[in-house]
């Protein structure tokens, strides 16, 4: 590796940061100059009723830094409003940083991908190498501020409703709503997500809330609350065709609506919910039975999936057999596969060694997908996931049917 | 060539960007022709936040070889294009169970186990893990 880029969490000052902070300090005084800088990032207020950027908090946050031994190289300052050339000045002799190394990020306006044009803008890039002695080699952003400028002027849009049991914090499904907006880049459409919080979904009218919506994904989870809610979300995607993404729990709720709704088992569930169902369609896994300890211990991270080559999923991805990364307990219960391969539930694919369902599909609907892995993890900005990507297709294209009726 | 070293440090308030702005300078230093790795060094005591609530520390990401981490890691992964792992998040609840699990099984035998050096020690190792 060239250069390791080091994130130290908290802000200067936090005691649960101080040994790390010390640490890094040992760090730079063991290492050859010019090979360890520091790089602090600030915020500089805008106050309103001054009218005015204001740099103390800055300077305290560095002298706090100073404090333990730890003279930042670059300063990075946050702020809403462009500096002048005093703010950096002062900023400058304040925090015993050359002014050229006091740089500003300002907001971005529409979305994160053009933070690094904000810091090229800068030449935050130029100076961190000044700094490491490194040679600065050529920047190239053609194609990339090319892309930015179709990210930013999509042509058209769809809604994606997504139902979830933590949709009041905006970061629970980062990679989701992340993974959906490079979907829509691929198809220069604009992603308006809905935020369904699953417990109102129980008591009201799906029509009502779900109407809108181009397309529904209904992400994973843990625990019984909202899952009422989500099993509702996935009757309402199966039986009014509207394309559907489920996600681990997500596909867990599509199986048990299928068994529940189609085979007619009415308490068919996830043992998780209930250990006394008399269909467990979801269920602990074998080697998870003898496991106590909460952490660290489900089935985490890459395993592999091999398609049905006649499947949906195969179609979407372009090939049969990939890896994705997973976090679960509970699983699909093959003991009821062929009951529900009967009653039309397709298997897409499965894990080759264990047999483990991992995707399953309808085929009558022009798009309904449940998958137990988290194919958002795997999404990037300029190559969308196959599966978000299928997804903002059908919802595209059942969008435009439904405007010209 | 030897690893160069890049620390992100934070002031004022939380929330930032200091993931954001890192993956950003990360994906220039890469079009620039370098390789680059990411960390991220959570202050609290969880030895992962897979043990969280969503509620508390947004989404879990999770890396292809099985670490549960925080969700910095996807900025890292989307913006600057690099693949994390295990060595990619450290918080101290997973720093201080290496130092006390190698206590107990002798390691430091004779000695008082302290912050600086032991603690320091192990951070700077998981600094290292990533060149």
């Amino acid at each position: 590796m060239d250069i390791a880029i080091t994130e130290i969490g908290g802000t200067s000052g936090d005691i649960e940061s101080l040994p790390f902070l010390e640490a890094a300090r040992q760090f730079k005084l063991e290492s050859a100059a010019n090979d360890v800088i520091f790089l602090h990032l600030t915020l500089v207020p805008f106050i309103r009723a001054a009218k005015e950027l204001k740099t103390k908090p800055s300077q305290h946050s560095v002298a706090t830094l100073r404090g333990i031994g730890i003279e930042p190289d670059l300063l990075v300052c946050r702020s809403e409003v462009p500096l002048e050339e005093d703010h950096f000045k002062k900023l400058s002799m304040f925090c015993n940083v050359p002014t050229r190394y006091v740089v500003e990020e300002l907001d971005v306006k529409n979305s994160i991908y053009e933070v690094p044009l904000e810091l090229a803008r800068q030449e935050l890039d130029l100076k961190v190498l000044e700094l490491l002695n490194m040679e600065p080699g050529t920047l190239d952003l053609d194609s990339y501020r090319q892309w930015l400028d179709g990210v930013l002027h999509p042509q058209k849009e769809c809604t994606v409703a997504v139902v979830g049991k933590y949709i009041k914090h905006q970061d629970a499904y980062k990679s989701i709503y992340e993974a959906l907006h490079h979907a829509g880049i691929k198809h220069s459409a604009r992603v308006k997500f809905l935020l369904v919080e699953a417990e109102d979904l129980e008591s009201s009218d799906a029509e009502k809330i779900l109407g809108p919506a181009d397309a529904i994904l209904v992400p994973g989870g843990f625990g019984e609350r909202g899952v009422r809610g989500k099993v509702k979300a996935v009757e309402y995607a199966r039986t009014h065709k509207v394309p559907f993404l489920g996600i681990c729990l997500g596909m867990q709720c599509a199986v048990i609506e299928f068994a529940r709704d189609v085979l007619g088992w009415k308490d068919a569930n996830s043992t998780e919910f209930n250990e006394m169902t008399t269909h467990p369609v979801i269920d602990l896994m074998l080697e998870q039975r003898s496991i106590t300890d909460k952490g660290g211990t489900m089935r985490l991270g890459a395993y592999p999936c091999v398609f049905d080559p006649e499947s949906l999923a195969a179609k979407i991805y372009g090939k049969t057999e990939i890896s994705e990364r997973h976090r679960h307990r509970y699983e699909f219960n093959s003991k009821y596969r062929k009951d529900l391969e009967d009653a039309g539930l397709s298997i897409a694919g499965t894990n080759p060694e264990s047999g483990l369902v991992e995707v399953v599909e309808l085929k009558d609907h022009p798009y309904f997908i449940g998958c137990q892995y988290h194919p958002e993890f795997k999404s990037r900005p300029q190559d969308p996931h196959p599966l978000f990507a299928g997804l903002i297709a059908a919802a595209l294209k059942g969008h435009e049917h439904a405007k010209a009726q | 060539m030897k690893t160069k070293h890049i620390f992100i440090t934070g002031g004022v308030v939380s929330s930032l960007g200091k993931g954001i702005t890192g993956a950003a300078l990360a994906m220039l230093l890469e079009k620039r022709g370098y390789r680059v790795a990411m960390q991220k060094l959570d202050p609290y005591l969880n030895v992962d936040p897979g043990t969280m609530s969503p509620f508390q520390h947004g989404e879990v990401f999770v890396t292809d070889d099985g670490a549960e981490t925080d969700l910095d890691l996807g900025h890292y992964e989307r913006i600057a294009g690099v693949t994390c792992s295990k060595a990619s998040n450290y918080t101290s609840g997973k720093i201080y169970s290496n130092v006390i699990a190698r206590e107990r099984s002798g390691g430091y035998l004779g000695g008082t186990v302290q912050v600086i050096p032991h603690i320091t020690d192990e951070i700077k190792k998981a600094m290292r893990s990533l060149h």
